[in-house]
């Protein structure tokens, strides 16, 4: 194991000297302000200002009409409506004015006439649409396809079928930091400070909509106050409406949505309906799956096509099933447009099949881990995609996860406790959820799946690493730091990860799918093993270096590997490779493996690798009140090998807690496309009294792919959190919950349709 | 806009600083400023009255059997304070339970009761202690029960210019049992809320008090209702009677609403348990 160290941002987010972008002051900064549809459909018809621009302050309202380059973008939100509105919310206006304060007053003075359209709001019925679509001529954007074997021969085959219709609903990033965002204009570009997820794309939408090359388009990042899949699309289109600002003015401008703003505007996680029928032998061998699902993409398209990808390839979960057949219909809206968060399509199929292992396993009458461990795929398996596996550990997971949870005890003490207190309101329970992710971004991803990193030695032996990954708050510096320490063999105080700087470090794709250890992190050991060389060039011209020798790094010292005795200091080789005129810039350019998919088959090769976990929880259900505490939730997680492993622990139980909040409270809740939750004292997140004691169990199965044997963890430890949680409430009740969130009023129905009391 | 803060540092101050018409009392303000920060600029408060420094209003005694209580006690002093934690430890549990440690430091006893939200964490247990509370004005002072202090969604006796304060009450002789509901363990707004005390002799009710919040304007008192018990046997029977007489009475006030689905059985099983709550504590001496 390796030596702890501590976040390399910590002390000073702790301290509170980390600055985000709303920190930013520049001299003669202007302020802008969105004004946004207050319909869900429609056309605007005009733009009165006048009373807007009559305010003090105020200095102008900006529209499409001066945006220099691309505004209509299809089927992606516009920064600025040209006409038509598609959600409450879409963005028609900025006023701009020399304070906050006076630009957001001002907004609200802006009067907007529209010609309404017919909005829809539900999927079923914007798909049987027959006129008024949203986007183009359907309102279904797509239907994506796996198929594996023949369904029907394996509901042949089976002694038991299942069938079962499960529902996720509307949840959002809720970082703690809103959006914010700043530009500076400068005489040959446009410098932009903002808190990106995925740098490289705000720059190129900020370049197309002041329409220049993007050499002219300068991103710095501000400290991201966290992200989970959010501050992606909505921050280009942020970046944009600043630079534009900044661009007619020719002043730094700077815009920070309130919170209700940042609810409202924020993309979603996708809601899902899902239609599940599944079939098994006797024994409890599977033999069919068939998933049917609708996503709700909301009003514009931004990476749903991608997500519902995601869900489709995973959507057999980490079992072994002959014939699969999954269909996913991504669909539009007139609502909120939904888009990455945390899990990118994995929570959605997680939740609904192992929602559906626990059904099937009370039909057979078997135990639900057992049912799960029967099923558990191996490696040479054949995966739903018709992939062979290799590196599978679920069995491993899955058997942990009864060791630590003390399974079969726990169990027992649960139906003792529910038979002695019968009369009492409290019920326990116990459940339990399985996971199998797709590592990165995969055949169906986002483009191709790379990634750049610089290391420089400075001549004082120090060193700085430029990645073109964002620290979005789950320790992707303090991985490179790592990395980078143990290859050069120094210590991790001698390094430094700098701020990312688009213009110099290359394009290296959207911190996005858990992707940044595997991706990010081989480039720095390219990166690292390339400094290495050269620093090993100019050590063997050394009279005690032997042709072919090896040398080992290792506590700021090099020494030969077959003669320990011969040494020189790493402060020493430094000025070596310095003194005779060479560099020590090492550069690291990662590419995953090529991936195929063949969208026609719906099979192929989705992702170079997977990674398992299994989670357990045990709930205290009020059946009088439906009211559901969290009293233990075991999490195993195989993290390949664990970089650092306090990290770890703090990934598994800050996706445990936000998972919690899926499973629970959470719940974005609209009316007729108007977000009616629009702060944290109604959108309920878990506080430190809800989530109990969790329990991380961190696996080390090395990976043959990732950075010393490494694997991402970003999003699976989420994915499993809410049927986990559903599952133990479904136990407690003898009621199957089948929907999420699990709140107050759908736990009490349950309770009626159990024999809980 | 210009907005005026000012702030009083004793009660006379105070009352003249209030006697000035449209002006808004600060009390705590963790409602107050949340409300405020919706409103239309032109609809905002010009001036604001702080009562925070106002020491005369934060004292706690007891004489002989009668507790006061200041209207500016925040939760953190009301759940610390060792008067209360001995002669009345209900009311240092219902403000144990009352949002966040941060709201608990700001938010106050009096602020919360002018305030007079539907699903106030206290309220109930001011009606079912008989609590009453002192208003005054420059000159002038006067007593309320808080049952008639309390008129309806955020609509209290507080005339123009009086401010409360002070919040006192009788320590009951039997053992008082609170429960609320929320939807998390913390930071959570009151989805129902009760209170009950129930003096027994044996087998045989002596008496009940029983009153439930936040499913009503205003809390309810369920007393009257229970009154078919005094001095008879406790039965089963009657519990299910008096429980699904609070749904009605409910009902009969609040109407039907699409929340009803959960709140009217939870109503119900929410007046069983503090009955059988109480029941159990009302044996104990």
């Amino acid at each position: 194991m390796f030596q702890e160290i501590p976040r390399v941002d910590v002390k000073a987010k702790l301290t509170g000297r980390a600055k985000y972008a709303d920190d930013l002051q520049f001299p003669n900064m202007i302020y802008a302000a969105m004004v946004r549809s207050t319909i869900a459909h429609g056309d605007v018809l005009s733009i009165d200002a006048t009373k807007a621009l009559s305010q003090d302050d105020v200095l102008g309202i900006l529209t499409w009409k001066d945006i220099p380059g691309l505004s209509n973008k299809g089927k992606e939100r516009p920064v600025l409506v040209e006409s038509r509105v598609r959600f409450i919310g879409d963005g028609i206006a900025m006023v701009v004015a020399k304070s906050q304060k006076a630009a957001r007053e001002a907004a609200k003075l802006v009067e907007i006439r529209y010609q309404p359209l017919a909005a829809v709001f539900d999927v079923k019925e914007s798909m049987k649409k027959t006129a008024g679509w949203i986007h183009g001529r359907s309102n279904v954007e797509t239907i994506i396809s796996m198929q594996h074997g023949h369904v029907e021969d394996g509901f042949e085959e089976a002694d038991v079928i299942y069938e079962e219709s499960v529902s996720t609903q509307r949840v959002q990033h809720a970082a703690i930091e809103p959006e914010s965002a700043v530009a500076v204009y400068q005489e040959d570009h446009m410098e932009v400070y903002c808190p990106p997820k995925s740098p490289f794309n705000v720059r190129r939408v900020v370049a197309e909509t002041l329409d220049v090359s993007v050499n002219k388009v300068r991103l710095i990042s501000a400290v991201v106050g966290g992200s989970f899949g959010g501050k992606d699309y909505d921050m280009s289109l942020l970046a944009s409406r600043v630079a534009l600002v900044a661009k007619r003015y020719q002043k730094p401008c700077k815009m920070t949505y309130t919170r209700e703003e940042s609810i409202m505007e924020g993309t979603k996680r996708h809601p899902y309906q899902i239609d599940y029928k599944i079939g098994a032998k006797k024994d409890g061998t599977l033999t069919g799956l068939s998933v049917q699902m609708v996503s709700d993409a909301g009003a514009y398209l931004s990476k749903s096509a991608m997500v519902a990808w995601r869900s489709c390839v995973e959507s057999g979960g980490p079992y072994r099933i002959p014939h699969v057949k999954t269909d996913i219909s991504v669909v539009y809206t007139n609502q909120i447009y939904s888009d990455s968060l945390r899990g990118f399509g994995s929570p959605q199929v997680d939740f609904g099949l192992e929602v559906v292992m626990d059904g099937l396993a009370e039909r057979l009458q078997m135990d639900p881990l057992a049912l799960r461990l029967k099923n558990a795929l191996q490696d040479g398996d054949v995966h739903a995609t018709g992939q062979v596996l290799s590196g599978v550990s679920i069995e491993k997971c899955l058997l942990a996860l009864k060791d630590k949870s003390d399974y079969e005890q726990t169990r027992k003490r649960i139906a003792s406790f529910n038979r002695d207190h019968a009369s009492g309101p409290y019920r326990l329970g116990f459940g339990i959820a399985a996971l199998h992710r797709g590592e990165a971004l995969g055949a169906g991803g986002e483009g191709i799946d790379t990634a750049g990193v610089y290391v420089h030695i400075e001549k004082d032996g120090s060193v700085i690493i430029y990645s073109g990954l964002s620290e979005v708050g789950q320790g992707c510096q303090t991985m490179m730091v790592r990395i980078v320490s143990e290859i050069l063999g120094i210590h991790s105080s001698r390094i430094r990860v700098t701020t990312l700087d688009t213009d110099y470090v290359p394009d290296s794709g959207p911190t996005v799918a858990s992707r940044g250890t595997v991706i990010a992190g081989n480039a720095t050991v390219l990166a690292a093993e390339e400094l290495k060389t050269k620093i090993t060039e100019v050590l063997s011209q050394k009279k005690w270096f032997k042709k072919n020798a090896e040398l080992v790094f290792q506590n700021e010292t090099i020494t030969l590997r077959h003669n320990p005795e011969v040494s020189v200091s790493y402060q020493d080789a430094i000025k070596m490779v310095f003194s005779q005129g060479e560099n020590l810039y090492g550069h690291g350019w990662w590419s995953a493996p090529k991936l195929v998919w063949d969208w026609k088959k719906g099979q192929g090769d989705a992702y170079f690798n997977y990674v398992y976990g299994a989670c357990g929880c045990e709930v205290k259900v009020n059946i009088e009140t439906g009211k559901t505490d969290i009293v233990r939730f075991v999490a195993v997680h195989d993290v390949g090998t664990a970089l650092n492993i306090e990290e770890v622990y703090g990934q598994i139980c800050g996706g445990v807690a936000m998972g919690i909040g899926y499973g629970l409270t959470e719940e974005v809740q609209l009316r007729e496309g108007k977000i009616i939750n629009d702060n944290f004292d109604t959108y309920l997140m878990p506080t430190a009294m809800d989530i109990g004691e969790i329990e991380p169990v961190i696996l080390q199965e090395h990976s043959a792919i990732g950075p010393l044997g490494a694997k991402g963890l970003g999003e699976p430890v989420t994915s499993i959190v809410a049927p986990a949680i559903t599952n133990a409430i479904s136990d407690a009740l003898q009621s199957r919950i089948v929907d999420l969130p699990a709140d107050l009023e759908r736990v009490l129905a349950h309770v009626k349709k159990g024999d809980a009391r | 806009m210009n907005q005026v803060w000012i702030q009083c540092e004793d009660k006379n101050s105070l009352l003249t600083a209030i006697a000035e018409p449209g002006r808004v009392m600060i009390a705590g303000g963790t409602d107050l400023l949340i409300n405020v920060r919706r409103l239309a600029p032109a609809d905002k408060p010009a001036q604001m009255v702080d009562l925070s420094l106002v020491e005369e209003l934060k004292n706690i005694h007891l004489e002989g059997n009668m507790l006061t209580i200041g209207s500016m006690v925040t939760y953190t002093q009301l759940m610390t304070d060792p008067l209360i934690r001995k002669h009345l430890p209900v009311l240092a549990e219902a403000a144990s339970q009352v949002g966040s440690p941060q709201i608990r430091n700001r938010g106050t006893l009096g602020g919360s009761l002018v305030n007079a939200s539907p699903a106030a964490d206290m309220a109930p247990l001011w009606i079912l202690l008989k609590a009453q509370v002192k208003l005054e004005s420059f000159g002038k002072e006067r007593i309320l029960l808080v049952e008639d202090f309390l008129l309806g969604h955020q609509k209290t006796m507080l005339a123009p210019g009086e401010v409360m304060t002070e919040i006192r009450c009788l320590i009951p002789k039997k053992s008082v049992i609170y429960q609320k509901i929320g939807r998390r363990n913390a930071a959570a707004i009151a989805r129902l809320n009760g209170c009950c005390l129930l003096d027994r002799q044996e087998d045989t009710v002596k008496e009940i008090r029983l009153v439930i919040g936040a499913a009503t304007p205003t809390p309810l008192d369920l007393q009257k209702d229970c009154s078919g018990w005094i001095d008879k046997p406790w039965t089963i029977e009657r519990l299910d009677e008096v429980a699904s007489q609070a749904m009605r009475r409910v009902e009969e006030i609040s109407g039907r609403r699409a929340s009803a689905t959960w709140k009217f059985p939870a109503i119900e099983n929410l007046v069983r348990r503090l009955l059988l709550d109480a029941w159990a504590e009302g044996g104990k001496q």
